[in-house]
């Protein structure tokens, strides 16, 4: 897992030299790479989503019970 | 710390001072927006550093960005269930209801992560080793942290008395705590398919800079990701916890428009 150092010439954004193209298809592991990337962006995207709607709901829910003049931290 | 009795108190008195949750939904208030863009600021520099910025491994080649996600995601399971760990000790201990709130907001934070170190690792091990899983030590003791969170997620809410849910969880997320060491240490305890640590590690990293540092980017990324889900998660809790108490004992709402919600809408948090 990358425990050396790279060939000189293979870093930085050497990685685009070959098109668009060639860029996604990540070297032949792209079934691999993109999944995983589209894996944790969807999970805690998410989770993200879900706990920010429950959020609203709750400080909603709250202001509902609470007089107008009332605290609504 | 027996000889330290005023350094204690003050220790206490700060941590008490903090945990009022009032004084919480203060500060977390203002922490909020802070987090939220800047955890968002950090994974998108993360995320060009990784898929753009950095090398292809010599021998792995372009594989190797599944470690961006994979390795931090794996650091934050393992700290995430630390912070459960220690929250559940501290509402077992002094049975104060922010710990209790703050364990019960983090582990499907945990949870998540875990799920992405699981996942990942398995779209990785396929074309690095030819296989989606193997039963080895560490792909094993995560597998059981995974169910540590949804144990301690189910548990919690197993019991119609809340306060019961959150001791028994508590009570799990410690016993719990032994399987750390157990992960941190399997790739040096048992030969397993899965390398050891190569940043983590006694004589430091063994990992090219040039990789190392947007893994760090992303580690940032995603611990401030949590702080952010954990205040929001939190903050939620007291919100539905107060809106609780406010129909059980009836302070009358201006308009009647909770008139609608049966009492029987007012669950525990996260349940």
């Amino acid at each position: 897992m990358g425990n050396r150092l790279p060939p000189p010439g293979r870093l930085g954004a050497e990685t685009m030299t070959g098109g668009p193209a060639a860029y996604f298809a990540m070297g032949g592991y792209a079934a691999f790479v993109w999944p995983a990337y589209g894996i944790a962006a969807a999970v805690l995207g998410g989770l993200a989503i879900y706990s920010w709607r429950r959020h609203s709901a709750s400080v909603d829910a709250l202001a509902r019970l609470q007089p107008p003049a009332g605290n609504r931290e | 710390m027996r000889y330290n009795a005023p350094a204690e108190g003050h220790a206490i008195a700060m941590l008490s001072y903090l945990a009022n949750p009032a004084r919480f939904m203060r500060i977390s208030g203002v922490a909020l927006p802070w987090l939220g863009a800047s955890s968002l600021v950090v994974l998108a520099l993360g995320l060009v550093w990784s898929l753009l910025l950095a090398p292809p491994d010599y021998q792995q080649g372009e594989s190797v960005r599944i470690m961006f996600i994979h390795v931090p995601a794996a650091w934050m399971a393992l700290s995430v269930y630390l912070f459960v760990a220690i929250a559940s000790a501290v509402a077992l201990v002094w049975r104060h209801p922010l710990a209790e709130i703050a364990a019960q907001a983090a582990a499907p934070i945990g949870a998540a992560f875990t799920l992405i170190c699981l996942a990942t690792g398995s779209l990785w091990g396929r074309p690095m080793w030819g296989a989606w899983w193997v039963w080895d030590a560490r792909l094993t003791s995560v597998l059981v942290l995974f169910f540590l969170y949804l144990g301690y997620i189910a548990l919690v809410n197993a019991f119609d008395d809340a306060s019961r849910g959150g001791r028994a969880g508590s009570l799990l997320a410690l016993v719990g705590i032994v399987n750390l060491p157990i992960i941190k240490f399997s790739v040096d305890w048992w030969n397993t398919l899965h390398q050891p640590a190569s940043v983590l590690r006694l004589g430091g990293p063994t990992i090219a800079v040039s990789m190392l540092i947007p893994l760090l980017v992303m580690a940032l990324g995603f611990s401030l990701l949590f702080g952010w889900l954990l205040l929001l998660r939190m903050r939620t809790a007291l919100n539905e916890r107060k809106a609780r108490a406010l129909r059980l004992y009836g302070v009358p709402a201006a308009g009647g428009a909770e008139s609608g919600q049966p009492v029987a809408a007012a669950r525990p948090a996260w349940r």
